[in-house]
């Protein structure tokens, strides 16, 4: 029996190991467009709320005057509560502090005074955003 | 042959004349009514005609589509749908693709992709077919009509990538991919 030269045996080999699927796959393709708009836009019921400079005792009264010209009038605080969400009154609360600016276990709580936020209204949720100082 | 005989011969050839002999007016149609009985025969040669058909498809949409989100609002907190667009592809009959995916290039085979930051997933439904018509001695019939409905998704809570208050609309092309 002769010898088949390699090269035709090297070829057999690749056929033998194609199935008949592999051996006449082709495709067709098909191209569309994927499109959308990203709004980043704050609906206009929201508003952007600044103060001046607290002062640095506690009994002070101060004026937060709003974008949308609202007064509110944040209180003295009056209590060590995490939070009074009263409107009108002093928002309070005790946030995590990390004297060495590193977020560990001995971290410690500290009495804060939101000093700013603003409310920001989505489509379907307002999300609220606050600037403590303590 | 006899003068008879040749003078038979030269009437039928002239169609006869006016004044020839009756008998030899028959004797000339005769011999005209037997010539194509004598010449009427047939023979027959079998052949085989033989094709080897490569079963394609092809798609057939003419200009793009648009897969469209419409507008997403930062941090929406519903998912927000698109449109369904609708991809045809002829395919020889009875021939049926073994499988779809999409492309690679603006996201995965499996549908996912990134536009404006905002990541999405499209879907392929299962196509549907409109059989085509078989060829005739008439006419060439037509090919088997498989439509993919392609529609997309984007999860809510996504923040995106944008600068401005608003971005877009921004555009990719993806393609759907049939395999055979």
């Amino acid at each position: 029996m002769k010898a088949f030269p390699s090269a035709l045996l090297a070829s057999i080999s690749v056929v033998a190991a194609l199935g008949p699927g592999e051996a006449l796959a082709a495709h067709a393709r098909s191209s569309f467009n994927v499109q959308v708009q990203l709004g980043n836009q704050v609906s206009p019921g929201s508003s952007f709320c600044r103060i001046s400079d607290m002062p640095g005792a506690f009994g002070a009264i101060v004026t937060v005057v709003c974008s949308t010209g609202v007064v509110v009038q944040i209180d003295a605080p009056s209590a060590f509560s995490s939070s009074l969400p009263i409107h009108g009154g002093a928002y309070r609360f005790l946030p995590p502090v990390s004297w060495a600016g590193v977020m560990s276990d001995d971290m410690t709580a500290g009495l804060g005074t939101v000093t700013s936020w603003r409310v920001i209204k989505l489509a379907d949720r307002d999300l609220l955003e606050m600037t403590v100082r303590w | 042959m006899s003068d008879d005989a040749m003078a038979a011969a030269r009437l039928s050839a002239a169609g006869g004349g006016r004044g020839s002999k009756p008998w030899l007016r028959v004797l000339a149609a005769g011999f005209a009514a037997f010539i194509p009985f004598v010449h009427a025969a047939t023979t027959s040669s079998n052949f085989t005609v033989q094709v080897t058909l490569s079963s394609q498809c092809a798609a057939t949409n003419s200009g793009t589509t648009t897969v469209s989100f419409g507008t997403y609002t930062a941090f929406q907190g519903t998912a927000q749908g698109s449109n369904s667009v609708n991809l045809t592809f002829q395919c020889t009959r009875g021939f049926a693709p073994v499988s779809v995916a999409f492309d690679t290039v603006n996201g995965t085979a499996t549908g996912v992709g990134v536009l404006s930051g905002l990541q999405y997933t499209l879907t392929a439904a299962a196509p549907t077919l409109v059989a085509g018509t078989a060829a005739t001695t008439a006419t060439i019939g037509t090919g088997d009509v498989r439509t993919y409905a392609v529609s997309g998704s984007m999860p809510a809570l996504q923040a995106g990538t944008c600068a401005t208050s608003t971005c877009g609309p921004a555009t990719h092309t993806r393609t759907l991919i049939v395999t055979f």
